[in-house]
Formats: structure tokens, C-alpha cells, sequence
């Protein structure tokens, strides 16, 4: 009788747990590169789920500033933090004190060889990331991919960080990057708001449910003993 | 408590955010030399529900987890620094920059950057912003002049009621290793920071430094049916995290109506 309350409670927290997540991309409905999240269910007699990130490139607008960079294909952009090699398709870059390419965080973003210094005004990248400053190759920007995907951690500040074995990454199949253009966010704001009601409905009849049990329950503790 | 209403009012911030830069950019539609904002965002940290490769009571080991998102944050405003368009207004002191490059003025004994070409006269007869900052370097226009000459290259020349010209001097460029890191005072001034690095200076036409053009104005470069579609965005988007909060707000009260 009450274990029946408990998978209702449980099934109740998973709703939570979908509107927390639907939260998150409708926040990051304007976020730059952001990749939305899922949550899927493995089996439904036992509730197993976790959560994804879909990685499906978002649409990629103009924006003129010359160090912006998008990636229209799957793949990340490499970049060096204290903490240890992130990866992003976040590419809204800067130049620090040194001419340095850098994210907003001042993290340095990584070439084929390394760090990409600029001197120069006239900065033009290659659809292949190959950047010239004024005539003069100054480097390649590094853009890699993942066999396994899953295996990418978020850790927000748009950074990926790879948990899975061995080194992972490997030169992206396919390299185009645009520059002046940043890619978008992949959520779609009608799909959440109708996962969101889902979510929202769902939760409200495991409630109803809740009561309903709750109701029983108590007809059997007050009235049962008045049928004999 | 839901950590989807956090979310969501992070998303809102996030977008009032975007419509103060937004509307700040529309009112600066008319302003000589003004470079339009535009703000970034990242995503805030995830909580990890239940970690990837962990092995469940069951003996399972699960594939990828939960990550749950708390939201979004700001990270930059930054100026785009494309060419505004010209206007031409045959004023012999208004000087556009046809390419990179700023002005360098000198404001309350520090010297600043600008874009806005709009000099006029002092009574002196130094070189100034409307708001009576001086050109660097400075030059003094003689006061039997009648009419000055500055070519592409920046050399400014006077004539007198004779017409026979002398040379003044000659107006420098500064450019900086990363316009978008200056530190933007108002008054269409910058000031260098640490992450825009020193001021290169070069004449006009050299390194990469643009040209001047002579009774021409740099205008804003805020493009209004750009900044109107960005608007709209943000208000749907605003609307969006709002109606996200409304949910959170009933599932709250769908639990707390449990007990009767």
C-alpha cells in the first residue's frame, strides 16, 4: 500500500529533475555555442536516467567582430586553462596584453603549435583556421573532435572537460570556421516550453496520485474498522 | 528548493542585461564615432547528480550521469569596433578615420583615445573636442588663418587670406594590440587597460593605421534593425524564463498542497 506512495514520490523528483534541466537550457536560450541537455530514461520499471548533452551545432549569426569564430561542424576549439586542457565551441576571442588569443576568461585558446600570438591589425582566418596577419601565416588554430562524446563533461563557462580514458581528442573530420560569426545556442525555446508543461503535468498527477493513495490510506485507517 | 527557478531567474538577469546594453546602443544611434556593445554569455557551474562510470547499488555501473545546469552569467560587454558610416559635413575640423586607428587627446592631464573626429578651435587656437580636450600631439593654428588643409596622411596646413600654406604639423594614429579590451570613460573616450595593451602609435595611412578624411564625421555604427531584432530576443527570451519561473512557482504549490 504505501510503497505505491513512494514510486510516486520518486517519479515526482524525476519531474523536478526535468524542469531543473529544461531551466537551464531556456536560461542559456541566448548563451554563445551552449548545447542543450537532455534527460533520458534507460528503462521505465526502474526509473533509470541521466542526462545528455546534445551536441547538434546551433545557427550561426553575424556579428563583424573579426576574432569571433564559429565551428559550422561538430568539433571543439582547445583551450589551456589553470586547471587543465577545456574544450569549447564558444568562440568570442580576444587578444590579451601580449597579442595572445585568449577567451573572455583569459584563458589561452591553442594552435596547431601551441598558443597563437597576433602583431598585427589585418587578421584574417582561413576557413581550415589558418590565420594571416597581415599576409603572414601566424599559426593554425587547433579544432578537435571525439570518437565518444558522452565521455565530455560540462563545467559552465561554456568549457568542456574529456572524463573518459586515454587522451580522446583527434584533429576534427571536418574543419570549417567562420570568421565574424558566432554560433548560437542549440536550445529551442518551443520545444522547452512544451517539455516544460510535460514536465509540469506530469508532476502535477504523481501529486494527484500522491492523494489519491493518501485518500485511500486514510479510508482504510478511519472507516474499515466501522464496516464490522 | 527548485533549482530551476534560480535558473531561470539567472536567465532574466541575463536579459534585462541585454536590454540596458541594447537600449543604451539605440540612444547612441546619432552619436559621432560611437561603437555599439554587445553582451556574452556562458553558462554557470553543473551540479553533478550522480557521477558518470559510478556504479549503482544494483551493481550497475551508470553510462553517463546527471548534470543539472544552475543558469546562465554574463561574461563580457564588449565593443565591436566596425567602421561606423560617414557623413560628410564640409567642416574643415571634422576628420574621420577611414580604417583602425583613434585620436589621442589629452583629458584632465591624462591622455585618452577617441574615434570622434568632431574637433573645433579653442581661443587659443589649439585643436579640441567639443569638450575642450586637446589633440595630441598638440599644434596651434595661427590665428591669420583662413582656412586649413589636413590630407589622408594627417599633415595639417594652414593658409592665410594670401593663400600661401605652411605646415602645422602633422595628426599621429594610435592603435592597440585589442581595441575591444579599452576601458570606455563616456564622453566617446577610452582609456588603455591592461588587456587592450599599450597604444602603437603610427602616421595615418601606415601599420595597418587608417586615413583621414577631412570634413567627413565617423557616425555611430549601431545598426538599428539589428539592435530591434536583438530586442525582440531578449523580451522573448526574458518572457521565456519568466513563464519558467510561473512553473516552478506551481509545482511548488502542487506540493505544499499535499497536506490538506
Amino acid at each position: 500500500m504505501i510503497s505505491g506512495i513512494y514510486k510516486l514520490v520518486d517519479g515526482s523528483l524525476v519531474q523536478k529533475l526535468r524542469f531543473d534541466n529544461i531551466s537551464n537550457n531556456l536560461a542559456n536560450v541566448s548563451t554563445t555555442a551552449f548545447k542543450r541537455d537532455i534527460i533520458s530514461f534507460n528503462q521505465i520499471p526502474t526509473m533509470d536516467y541521466f542526462s545528455e548533452t546534445d551536441f547538434q551545432p546551433g545557427p550561426i549569426t553575424y556579428t563583424g567582430n573579426k576574432l569571433d569564430l564559429a565551428l559550422v561542424d561538430h568539433g571543439f576549439f582547445k583551450i589551456r586553462t589553470p586547471r587543465g586542457i577545456r574544450y569549447t565551441r564558444d568562440g568570442s576571442f580576444a587578444l590579451n596584453a601580449e597579442g595572445v588569443l585568449v577567451t573572455h576568461r583569459g584563458d589561452t585558446v591553442l594552435g596547431e603549435q601551441g598558443p597563437v600570438r597576433i602583431e598585427g591589425s589585418d587578421i584574417s582566418i582561413k576557413v581550415d583556421g589558418e590565420i594571416v596577419v597581415d599576409g603572414q601565416t601566424a599559426g593554425k588554430i587547433a579544432v578537435v573532435d571525439f570518437e565518444n562524446r558522452g565521455a565530455l563533461r560540462k563545467e559552465g563557462q561554456s568549457y568542456f572537460r574529456y572524463t573518459g580514458e586515454g587522451k580522446g581528442e583527434a584533429p576534427a573530420a571536418r574543419v570549417e570556421i567562420r570568421q565574424n560569426y558566432l554560433e548560437r545556442s542549440n536550445v529551442n525555446p518551443t520545444e522547452e516550453m512544451i517539455k516544460m508543461l510535460e514536465a509540469y503535468r506530469a508532476f502535477e498527477s504523481t501529486q494527484k496520485a500522491i492523494q489519491c493513495i493518501d485518500e485511500i490510506t486514510r479510508r482504510l485507517v478511519n472507516d474499515a474498522a466501522l464496516l464490522q | 528548493m527548485l533549482r530551476g527557478l534560480w535558473s531561470a531567474a539567472s536567465g532574466m538577469t541575463a536579459q534585462k542585461m541585454t536590454i540596458d546594453v541594447i537600449a543604451n546602443n539605440l540612444a547612441n544611434v546619432n552619436t559621432v564615432g560611437f561603437k555599439r556593445s554587445r553582451t556574452d554569455f556562458q553558462d554557470l557551474m553543473y551540479q553533478t547528480l550522480s557521477q558518470a562510470g559510478s556504479v549503482t547499488s544494483a551493481g550497475n555501473q551508470i553510462p553517463t550521469g546527471i548534470q543539472i545546469g544552475m543558469g546562465t552569467m554574463p561574461v563580457g560587454v564588449q565593443k565591436i569596433f566596425m567602421q561606423g558610416d560617414f557623413k560628410e559635413t564640409k567642416n574643415q575640423l571634422d576628420l574621420a578615420i577611414e580604417g583602425e586607428g583613434f585620436f589621442k587627446v589629452i583629458s584632465n592631464e591624462e591622455e585618452l583615445y577617441t574615434r570622434a573626429g568632431n574637433f573645433k578651435l579653442d581661443t587659443d587656437g589649439n585643436i579640441v573636442t567639443p569638450n575642450g580636450d586637446k589633440l595630441q600631439p598638440g599644434m596651434t593654428i595661427p590665428s591669420e588663418t583662413v582656412s586649413i588643409k589636413i590630407d589622408k596622411t594627417g599633415t595639417v596646413t594652414a593658409f592665410d587670406s594670401s593663400g600661401a600654406g605652411t605646415t602645422i604639423g602633422v595628426i599621429e594614429l594610435y592603435n592597440f594590440p585589442n581595441p575591444a579590451g579599452l576601458f570606455s570613460m563616456g564622453h566617446n573616450l577610452y582609456r588603455p587597460t591592461d588587456a587592450s595593451g599599450e597604444a602603437v602609435s603610427g602616421s595615418p595611412g601606415s601599420d595597418g593605421l587608417g586615413t583621414i578624411v577631412q570634413g567627413f564625421l565617423e557616425m555611430s555604427n549601431v545598426d538599428v534593425v539589428e539592435e530591434m531584432v536583438s530586442m525582440i530576443i531578449a523580451q522573448r527570451a526574458y518572457e521565456i524564463n519568466s513563464k519558467a519561473i510561473q512553473t516552478a512557482d506551481n509545482m511548488m504549490q502542487l506540493a505544499n498542497n499535499l497536506k490538506r
